[in-house]
């Protein structure tokens, strides 16, 4: 697509946690940090949904009060696409169908929907490369993970997860695939059991059709 | 009772916000009126089972001939208005005090109607006491057929036509029999209220 | 009388998920409510345009609170009746006590009122020796099992019917039913409330909005209950809250147009009601006594600050039906008066912080009630500033305080954050069943290093 693609030695993490569990400061710093690493790039392609939605929605937010650190925010919060969403705006093609005849079920993230509002992008992209991909039923519902929510109140969590992977699982699906990975790691952890569905993030999916790496 | 001082201290709190200083909108000025078609069909969404008749009489005496199949024996109790039209109709009224008995019905005016919502529009007034509106076991209303409006904004500018600014005690929007979902979410009509409600439309 | 707490949410959340009749109940209330919604939006041609006319009323009514109340007060007294305000829980509950007293009642029938449940008013009259009969079906089942509301619209929302039948066949004195079918039930508790509605000595109900032009009071409900219990005693008493206010009869009706969709799916409940004053055509030929008790407890003050938003609140349940957490709990796990989103938001402003830790974070973010809020309150970002503010009180737990500040910490520290992924990577498997909890099975990570590691050496490879 004629990009050059840099993956930052020197990122670490976008500061939600500290966001949204009561650290407004060590959230600002963090903030702080990230928008001077990312101040080069004419984009940033962020591969999960809930970490483009704190760029994009919350940077500006956190910063409000400080001038000079919100207008880069905002900058920050232009220039930044989920990873769906970029591909799509790029008008990124496969280079060949998929041969994997697995029905697959797609997790719109709650951040796919309703941060960054590009889960229809991941789909588009999944059925352009030849997936068979359905919505599960409640496809808007949680699916339990949100971040300390999960440690916090663990059955609470699971239970939300469980029905995830239920409403999957009435689809006859025999894979989950998403464009969130906290919502993966989540669903990926309770999917054990007789159920045993493996978990894939849409990049996994795109990439053996994209002339990349074979089918995992 | 220190109520005086309670009063004081919640408005001066309120007074420390920053107050915007917009107001509402101007009160729309002319009633519009609505589809009476729309209005049947929303109505009957509601459950409110409707009919229709040319006079007042008449329409009394198609009400006495639902009570009838509806195997209903009593005399209706009838607002005050209605009084002389009932008698004509060759009825003698009971009291009020008759809607605490089973098998009641009350028969009343509506003031008037609100297209958009299937919904209809009742004044308490001496003549017809508000609570006799939620007593009764099955409930009439004869509707002017003209008086059918579009919104319920439309309520309040037909108001604000025929009167001053101060409204009857109590204003009244039904839209529908009583009812109930309260066990499991499941609807059953006459809760406490009317089990049915009806709607006579007078003239065209 | 089952005691609830909100600092015990977590382990009544847990008993909540086992209890199979409960989970029952919840699922059905779930699916009822979300559908029937749906549907009422899809009938509307622009919900959004409404949403905006609805919460604009608001805003204009909590820009000029104070005016508006007073001249809500100025009409009520105009029209005959009396204008009471509170303070605080207490000081509702004295006034109502003091009123009913000089009414010279005993008797006490009492419509829907959220404002009663925060103050505690039935156990209130109840110790000051009035009888008091609770008159919407959710609330008299509720009332019947001694337990709080477990929802702020359906009450009873939680119980089947065959607990209802039970209830019933243990209090009503009358022979038994014939069958449990919910038209019996509706049958019977019609017939039982009947005889309280007419010889109640006083009526208490509580109200969705009060409209400063008019001094009307607005009663929104489909049973007919509250505008019985308001118009048949001698004495009427409204308990209402202060945000109830707007400036006029349109801006009202902009509210109504959201309130009955969002809440039951109804463009209109079957009853909406306008009381501007007393009943004045009694048989007996004396006025009805009429008084309406305004409570603040702690409002007045959210409405310069950051939280003001939650004052918008029409409390038409729409953000409980839409959670993931609250329908799968249920509304006693939270132990608090209002349950769900906007119970998490208000009982920590209402109460002090420390009482309701659990609340504020009970929330995973996914941003559905703020979604499905008719009144657009950001529920989420409020939730969250209740989170900043227990953490500037010191109010979490002091393992994940620290454990969150190493991670700032190491946020800002690429080097030494490379370092411990690192390490976290290879020792994964052992992260402890309390932090990453039992029934989930271990992470594995694939392939060999972190992935920017991977990146990094896959493109060295290729250079
Ligand atoms: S917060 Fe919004 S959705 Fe929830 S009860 Fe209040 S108005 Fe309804």
């Amino acid at each position: 697509m004629g990009h050059r693609l840099s993956v930052p030695r020197d990122q670490t993490c976008c500061g939600q946690p500290g966001y949204n569990g009561g650290h407004r400061q060590q959230a600002r710093a963090v903030a702080r940090s990230q928008l001077q690493l990312l101040a080069d790039f004419d984009f940033v392609v962020v591969p999960s949904a809930s970490c483009a939605g704190m760029f994009i929605n919350h940077y500006p937010l956190l910063l409000a009060d400080d001038p000079h650190w919100h207008e880069a925010a905002l900058d920050l919060a232009g220039r930044t696409r989920e990873l769906s969403q970029f591909l799509r705006q790029q008008q990124w093609q496969p280079q060949r169908r998929t041969s994997d005849p697995r029905r697959l079920a797609h997790h719109t993230s709650c951040a796919s929907r309703r941060e960054t509002r590009s889960h229809s992008d991941t789909r588009q992209l999944l059925l352009a490369a030849g997936y068979q991909v359905e919505e599960p039923a409640n496809a808007e519902i949680c699916c339990g993970f949100g971040g300390s929510f999960a440690a916090k109140f663990d059955r609470l969590s699971q239970r939300l997860g469980h029905q995830k992977l239920d409403a999957c699982a009435a689809l006859a699906a025999e894979a989950v695939v998403s464009a969130d990975l906290g919502c993966l790691l989540h669903l990926e952890s309770v999917a054990g059991g007789p159920r045993q569905l493996p978990v894939y993030h849409v990049a996994e999916l795109l990439a053996p059709v994209s002339g990349g790496r074979r089918t995992p | 009772m220190n109520g005086s001082h309670s009063r004081d201290r919640i408005l001066s709190r309120l007074r420390q916000a920053p107050s915007a200083a917009s107001r509402a909108p101007a009160n729309p000025l002319s009633p519009v009126h609505g589809d009476p078609t729309r209005f049947r069909q929303l109505a009957r969404d509601n459950h409110i089972h409707c009919e229709h008749c040319d006079e007042v009489t008449q329409g009394l005496q198609r009400i006495r001939q639902w009570m009838q199949e509806q195997e209903l024996p009593s005399a209706p109790v009838v607002s005050g208005p209605l009084l002389s039209d009932a008698r004509a109709a060759g009825w003698e009224p009971g009291p009020l005090s008759d809607l605490r008995r089973p098998h009641s019905v009350w028969i009343n005016q509506s003031w008037c109607a609100v297209a958009d919502t299937g919904t209809l529009v009742v004044l308490s007034r001496p003549e017809a006491p508000g609570y006799a509106n939620f007593l009764a076991e099955h409930h009439w209303l004869l509707l002017d057929a003209g008086r059918i409006l579009a919104t319920k904004n439309d309520v309040w500018a037909q108001w604000r036509v025929e009167h001053d600014d101060t409204l009857p005690p109590a204003v009244h929007i039904i839209s529908g029999p009583s009812r109930t979902a309260d066990i499991e979410q499941t609807l059953q009509l006459g809760a406490h209220g009317p089990r049915s409600l009806n709607l006579m439309l007078v003239g065209r | 009388m089952m005691r609830y707490q909100a600092n015990a949410f977590k382990r009544q959340a847990n008993k909540a998920l086992q209890d199979t009749t409960l989970q029952q109940a919840l699922d059905r209330a779930q699916t009822g409510f979300v559908a029937r919604r749906a549907k009422a939006l899809e009938l509307v041609d622009d919900f959004e345009h409404l949403k905006q006319q609805a919460r604009a009323a608001k805003e204009r009514a909590l820009s000029e609170a104070a005016y508006l109340l007073e001249r809500f007060e100025c009409q009520v007294t105009a029209n005959g009746g009396r204008v009471h305000w509170a303070l605080d829980g207490a000081e509702l509950n004295r006034t109502v006590i003091d009123i009913c007293r000089q009414a010279g009642g005993r008797r006490i029938i009492k419509g829907k009122s959220m404002v009663g449940e925060e103050t505690g008013l039935n156990p209130a009259l109840e110790a000051a020796g009035f009888e008091l009969v609770e008159t919407d079906l959710g609330e008299y089942i509720i009332q019947l099992a001694q337990e709080p509301p477990s929802h702020i619209i359906a009450p009873a929302i939680h119980k089947t019917r065959h607990q209802v039948a039970d209830l019933f066949a243990r209090h009503h004195r009358q022979p038994p039913r014939t069958g449990d079918s919910i038209a019996n039930l509706v049958a019977e508790a019609r017939q039982q409330l009947r005889a309280q509605f007419l010889s109640a000595d006083v009526g208490i109900i509580g109200a969705n909005l009060l409209v400063a032009e008019t001094g009307s009071v607005v009663l929104v409900t489909n049973e007919g209950n509250g505008d019985l219990s308001a118009n048949l005693p001698r004495t009427r008493i409204v308990v209402a809250s202060i945000e109830k206010i707007v400036a006029t009869l349109e801006d009202a009706n902009a509210v109504l147009e959201v309130l009955g969709r969002s809440a039951t799916g109804q463009a209109m409940t079957a009853y909406t009601s306008f009381y501007q004053g007393p009943v004045q055509d009694d048989a007996a030929g004396s006025p009805q006594s009429y008084h309406v008790v305004l409570l603040d407890n702690g409002r007045s003050d959210l409405l310069a600050g950051p939280y003001r938003d939650i004052l918008r609140c029409i409390k038409c349940g729409a953000c409980l039906n839409h959670c993931p957490v609250y329908s799968n709990v249920g509304g006693h796990a939270y132990g608090s008066v209002y349950p769900g989103p906007m119970g998490s938001v208000l009982e920590p402003l209402l109460h002090e912080l420390a009482s309701t830790r659990p609340l504020p974070n009970a929330s995973s973010f996914c941003g559905r009630c703020e979604e499905v809020c008719p009144m657009g309150i950001p529920l989420p970002r409020l939730l969250r500033q209740l989170r900043d503010r227990q953490h500037e009180q010191q109010l979490e737990p002091q393992g994940w305080r620290r454990g969150l500040g190493i991670y700032g910490w190491l946020s800002r520290h690429p080097r030494c954050f490379r370092l411990t992924l690192k390490l976290l990577r290879g020792a994964l498997w052992l992260v402890p069943p309390p932090f990453w909890g039992q029934g989930r099975r271990p992470l594995r990570p694939a392939g060999r290093g972190t992935f920017v590691e991977q990146w990094h050496r896959a493109s060295r490879n290729e250079r």
